[in-house]
């Protein structure tokens, strides 16, 4: 399955190419395709999207398609044509007084 | 006004943008000119009234003053007192040399850019932040961090009240206890609807006591006033809770049994005893005698005394470890830090208890709800000290063990619970539990909320928070870090700082120190005055003031009183912008085209502002700012109540429902009365700034209150004597509202607008009389600003108070800097962690000065610090 | 004209609203609030207290007025016809509460600039003339309530028919112990206060 992976926000030091297509088997979830990213962009990488025990980090969204997902587990279909989208925000703070 | 021989006569729904309360406007415009700005009776906000300056609106809208024409530096040195050389270019040149300074900065590493905002700018700051994080920075600043805003006090509102402030229940509180919150007197939230409900709730015999050092506009219409010693709150907080507990063994035992975290079991290591399956914080039932965990069906009751074994181990419940904590903090304990006496003390607290009425109900909407009809205020007079996250959290248990928190009568959260408007259903927001039972909020304006706990990381942030994740707001650590990036292992400098209308230079700490941090910055100032901040940009966007821009929101979480009804409004442009002004949002739209980033722009947008299909904005195309905001309130009001709705009608409102008001009887979400993992967190802090290499105090971080003494109650240099603290007044808005003829007009009438408030008797024994100029002389920044005296009875001993953010010295801004038009109190306030609470990132805002009476009557024209001609060397910092 | 000093909380609004009403000059203030303080540290009070024209039942600024400018409505409010008053002040040194103001020359906020504000209000204003509050005349007869009462942000304002014993205002001067200020030069103001 053909995986489009875009990536918002707080991550563009690091992913200098906010979006990525990446190859993987049609059965995958939301943790193998970031690995697949880290592996390409560094442990930094992974050290700004998940936490510690290996969660999403609570700035972080993602989104399947258009749905949004908190699972890391969550496996992605293939839609259509064995082509999917995945895009990733990490956000920062907006407010502050 | 007359209006005879008009062709035109409108009167124009739009909202007020001079504070954060957000007050509905009907601006009258006759023939193209606005003659008057009134109170839209339509809104629950305000409720028809504005304060004085919503009114005086109009000379900010026509101040010749304002910046009308974008501007370019040709002075490359840059100071405090260095004139830029503004000379005029166009827009289009302005936005080219912005737009190419954008994009180099995306391409080597988009940290390095900077957005410093303002908590008054809170329509524009927000979709700022928007265009900040799609660039790919996490780094922003709302400058009120100095002495304007909460920080620790904000991160109580998350952690106990769902909400970024709170509010006493103005409809039934009897008792409220007020330590420097300018609730109901023309500062804080909802400003002008407060003031009215708060003078109707002093009509109906709500007692009002005042702690405080000053009798403040607040104070003044207090029942008692009773001054203490600055940063002593907790004390006194500490105080009352061991009589609570201690002396007249009052609290409310079923509110802590079932809504916070007083049962759980406590381990000898601090932290929770867990269940060895579901790893959930356990209980003891006292009636089985055994633990279980805190959400089982089986409970029977829950023990809140005691000692237990649990497999082995020793354990207690919260409330018995805090009780016992308690302990020591004696009346008599406090009366020496305080200065107020132990009698008194334990008076307040038998009156609170008793008002508190424990066990007592009242039916509201057909529901009885536990009455307890009082409540404990504080907000920057409390909370600006070196131990801010302490001082709040003693502050916050008063009304916790009495079970007022967010029940009638009490201390509301304001806008903790939505169900939305009834048609929609939308926008929706509930507290909820997590998985050890406590309180995550429904809504945050931040991402993310306090709780849970966040990780501690290597700070990637110029503030810190990456670091220290307390911090709910604006970090007192910024000015620090952005110095000296290295020390701190932030891996870049701030290059270019996006800055939106916060003249951060008078309203943080020592602007010297400040500017130190900004002057190597590429500073580009959307602008509506050339500030003392504008001496250090490089070029300065004529900005649209509130009355000549539309909004994407003019709302956010607190502008709605915590009672009454839903009110959402519209702000439009009453008259198109004068001259070349433009709305920033307008230009960062324009901006974003430029540097090629619709697409992630408008996904951050689609996600932010929850845009719902089909108002989704669609990257293909490129949309006006009026159809982004069109798109907002039809997805969130429906397809009928677009922007042309609200153009038209101003405000949608609907009455709120009591469970939203008084969310916390039926919300299973139970709140900490013991923050058990602060001790956690901070050993997490110290590890890892040990591996940065800098030395960080993070033994605040407690889960219990204590009070601890402040820099300046350390302070023994000889002739230092005095505590100068600072206030606020409702003639002026922190440093923004200063050039305001009108404004300027009744601050004249006022002697503490622009006086320095000091005890009679104190200042006389020094000599100094009633407006004899003084020299205020500050032990930790060593600066020295002058002011008149203004004698009066109604302030400790110890103290000078000063009001606002006068003291301007920009040439450009002629009716603020006169000579007499107020202090900078900045000037006093030294920049440093040492001057920071580290747990929450709170600028300590009280220092020790030395008063004088000024001998040189010549040197009187100057009310700045005399050593601000002498800032010539700042410029050997700027390489040019 | 009722004012509760136990809800003024002296922000000045009234004293603005007045302003942007009226459009009054720069330096004319037809209504101010002063701070009044008693007592001894720690024991203090100070209450602010909104003052304007009091518009007396017996004015003693009519009495001196040598043109018949200063008059009385038949509602009672004393007003100046600006057309007659011929700047004398005679009607300043009268007034017991200092308030009348006179124009000596014509001025705008800014120096060398006049707002579009201005442009449209100080028509009203003429150089060389005593000027006061009138409570809002104009806005009265239009069926609304003078300014400062419209937007009191405490409500401490109340307007109403003083020689109407059923009217809100003489009910609450007489459930709240309403006074007026300097009754002992027998002018007979029509503000009355509550106490704070």
């Amino acid at each position: 399955m053909r995986i489009e992976v875009s990536f918002y926000g707080f991550v563009r030091d690091l992913v200098t190419t906010p979006k990525l297509v990446i190859d993987t088997s049609d059965q995958t979830t939301v943790r193998e395709v970031l690995d697949s990213v880290v592996k390409r962009h560094g442990e930094r990488l992974r050290e700004r999207l998940l936490s510690a025990t290996g969660e999403l980090a609570a700035n972080v969204q993602v989104f399947v398609g258009e749905q949004p997902t908190t699972s890391l587990d969550q496996s992605i279909d293939h839609a259509h044509d064995h082509c999917a989208e995945v895009k990733v925000f990490v956000l920062s703070a907006t407010a502050g007084g | 006004m007359q209006t005879e021989n008009a062709q035109e006569d409108l009167w124009i729904p739009t909202t007020c943008g001079l504070c954060y309360s957000v007050c509905a406007l009907k601006v009258h415009r006759v023939n193209g000119t606005v003659i008057k700005i009134e109170g839209n009776p339509e809104s629950a906000t305000n409720r028809g009234r504005l304060c004085p300056r919503g009114v005086s609106g109009i000379m900010l809208l026509y101040d010749p003053n304002r910046v009308n024409v974008p501007l370019k530096r040709t002075n490359p040195n840059k100071g405090l007192d260095v004139d830029p050389g503004w000379k005029e270019i166009t827009w289009e040149e302005a936005i080219d040399t912005v737009a190419e300074r954008l994009r180099k900065i995306r391409r080597e590493d988009p940290r390095k850019l900077l957005m410093t905002g303002t908590v008054t700018t809170q329509d524009e700051v927000p979709f700022s932040r928007f265009f900040t994080m799609a660039f790919g920075t996490p780094n922003g600043w709302n400058s009120g961090a100095g002495n304007h805003c909460g920080t620790a006090e904000h991160l109580y509102g998350a952690l106990l009240h769902a909400s970024w402030a709170k509010q006493p229940d103005s409809d039934h509180c009897r008792y409220l206890l007020n330590f420097g919150s300018g609730v109901g007197s023309g500062s804080y939230y909802t400003v002008t609807g407060m003031a009215q409900r708060i003078a109707e709730a002093r009509l109906r015999g709500m007692k009002h006591v005042a702690v405080d050092p000053f009798l403040s506009p607040s104070a003044e219409k207090a029942d008692e006033w009773i001054p203490i010693r600055p940063g002593t709150d907790a004390a006194f907080a500490l105080a009352m809770l061991n009589v609570l507990l201690h002396e007249l063994n009052v609290y409310d035992a079923e509110y802590l049994k079932h809504h916070t975290n007083g049962p759980y079991l406590i381990g000898a290591d601090g932290s929770y005893l867990r269940d060895e399956t579901e790893k959930v914080p356990l209980i003891w039932d006292p009636v089985d005698a055994a633990a279980k965990p805190f959400h089982s069906p089986e409970i029977k009751d829950f023990a809140l005394d005691g000692v237990y074994a649990v497999d082995g181990q020793r354990a207690r419940p919260a409330f018995a470890v805090l009780k016992e904590h308690l302990a020591p903090f004696t009346a008599e304990w406090a009366e020496p830090i305080t200065t107020i006496p132990a009698a008194t003390i334990r008076r307040v607290a038998k009156e609170f208890a008793e008002e508190a009425r424990i066990g007592s109900t009242v039916v509201i909407d057909g529901k009885a709800l536990p009455y307890r009809p009082v409540a404990v205020m504080y907000f920057k007079g409390a909370q600006g000290h070196k131990n801010a996250l302490l001082n709040c959290m003693a502050l916050e248990l008063l009304t916790e063990i009495v079970g007022a928190s967010n029940v009638p009568g009490g201390l509301l959260g304001m806008n903790s619970c939505s169900v939305g408007e009834p048609e929609t259903g939308q926008p929706a927001w509930i507290p909820k539990a997590d998985r050890d039972g406590l309180m995550i909020t429904g809504y945050w304006p931040s991402f993310p909320p306090p709780y849970p706990p966040k990780e501690v990381r290597a700070t990637e942030t110029i503030d810190l928070r990456g670091l220290i994740p307390t911090c709910p707001g604006s970090s007192g650590a910024l000015p620090v870090v952005m110095a000296d990036p290295k020390r701190f292992a932030v891996p870049y400098q701030i290059e270019m700082n996006l800055h939106l209308g916060s003249n951060y230079l008078m309203t943080f700490a020592d602007p010297e120190a400040v500017a130190r941090a900004f002057q190597n910055v590429f500073q580009v100032s959307f602008a509506l005055f050339l500030d003392e901040s504008t001496y250090l940009s490089d070029i300065v966007l004529p900005a649209a003031s509130y009355l000549e821009r539309l909004s994407h929101t003019a709302d956010w979480m607190s502008s709605n009183a915590a009672v009454g009804e839903w009110c959402y409004h519209v702000r439009q442009p009453v008259v198109d912008p004068i001259a070349q002004r433009r709305s920033v949002c307008e230009v960062l739209l324009e901006l974003v085209e430029r540097l090629e980033m619709r697409e992630e722009f408008y996904a951050f947008i689609n996600l932010l502002l929850k845009l719902k299909e089909p108002h989704m904005l669609d990257p293909t195309r490129c949309y006006s700012w009026s159809e982004i905001v069109d798109r907002r309130y039809k997805s969130v009001f429906g397809e009928a109540r677009g922007l042309e709705w609200f153009k038209k009608h101003g405000v949608l409102k609907w009455p709120k429902q009591a469970e939203e008001v008084y969310w916390k009887p039926s919300s299973s979400a139970r709140v900490p009365i013991y923050f058990e993992w602060f001790k956690t967190l901070g050993e997490k802090v110290k590890a890892q700034a040990d591996e940065i290499g800098i030395e960080l105090d993070t033994s605040a971080f407690q889960p219990l209150p204590e009070w601890r003494p402040c820099r300046a109650h350390e302070e023994n240099s000889p002739g230092y004597d005095f505590y100068a603290i600072y206030y606020k007044l409702p003639m002026q808005t922190f440093s923004g509202t200063y050039d305001n003829p009108w404004l300027d007009e009744v601050c004249q009438t006022n002697p503490f607008a622009y006086g320095v408030a000091i005890n009679a008797s104190a200042a006389r024994q020094r000599g100094i009389e009633e407006g004899d100029w003084i020299e205020i002389t500050s032990v930790a920044t060593g600066h020295t600003v002058r002011g008149q005296a203004a004698l009066t009875e109604g302030i400790h001993p110890e103290v000078i108070a000063i009001a606002g953010c006068g003291g301007h010295w920009s040439k450009y801004l002629p009716i603020a800097n006169q000579d007499g038009k107020g202090l900078c109190f900045e000037w006093l306030i030294p920049v440093g962690l040492d001057n920071v609470d580290i747990p929450s990132l709170t600028q300590d805002t009280c220092v020790k000065v030395k008063v004088v009476k000024a001998t040189d009557r010549g040197s009187k024209r100057s009310s700045r610090s005399s050593r601000l001609n002498d800032l010539n060397h700042l410029n050997d910092l700027n390489p040019g | 004209m009722v004012i509760d000093l136990k809800k003024c909380i002296g922000c000045t609004g009234c004293a603005l609203v007045c302003k942007a009403e009226n459009a009054t000059p720069p330096g004319i203030l037809w209504l101010r609030v002063v701070k009044h303080e008693t007592g001894k540290y720690p024991q203090v009070r100070r209450v602010s207290v909104p003052l304007q024209c009091m518009h007396c039942a017996e004015p003693p600024c009519m009495e001196v007025c040598p043109t018949g400018a200063t008059f009385q409505h038949p509602n009672g409010i004393v007003d100046i016809d600006a057309e007659l008053c011929v700047g004398c002040r005679y009607c300043m040194m009268a007034c017991p509460y200092d308030q009348r103001f006179f124009l000596s020359a014509e001025r705008t906020y800014f120096p060398g600039h006049t707002t579009p504000f201005e442009q449209a209000g100080y028509q009203r204003h003429q150089a060389g003339v005593v000027s006061k509050c009138n409570f809002c005349t104009p806005r009265l007869q239009r069926g609304l309530e003078p300014a400062c009462v419209a937007n009191c942000m405490s409500r401490a304002r109340t307007f109403g028919d003083l020689d109407d014993s059923n009217s809100e205002v003489s009910k609450l001067i007489r459930d709240r112990a309403g006074y007026q200020l300097h009754p002992e030069l027998g002018t007979n103001p029509s503000i009355y206060y509550l106490p704070p």
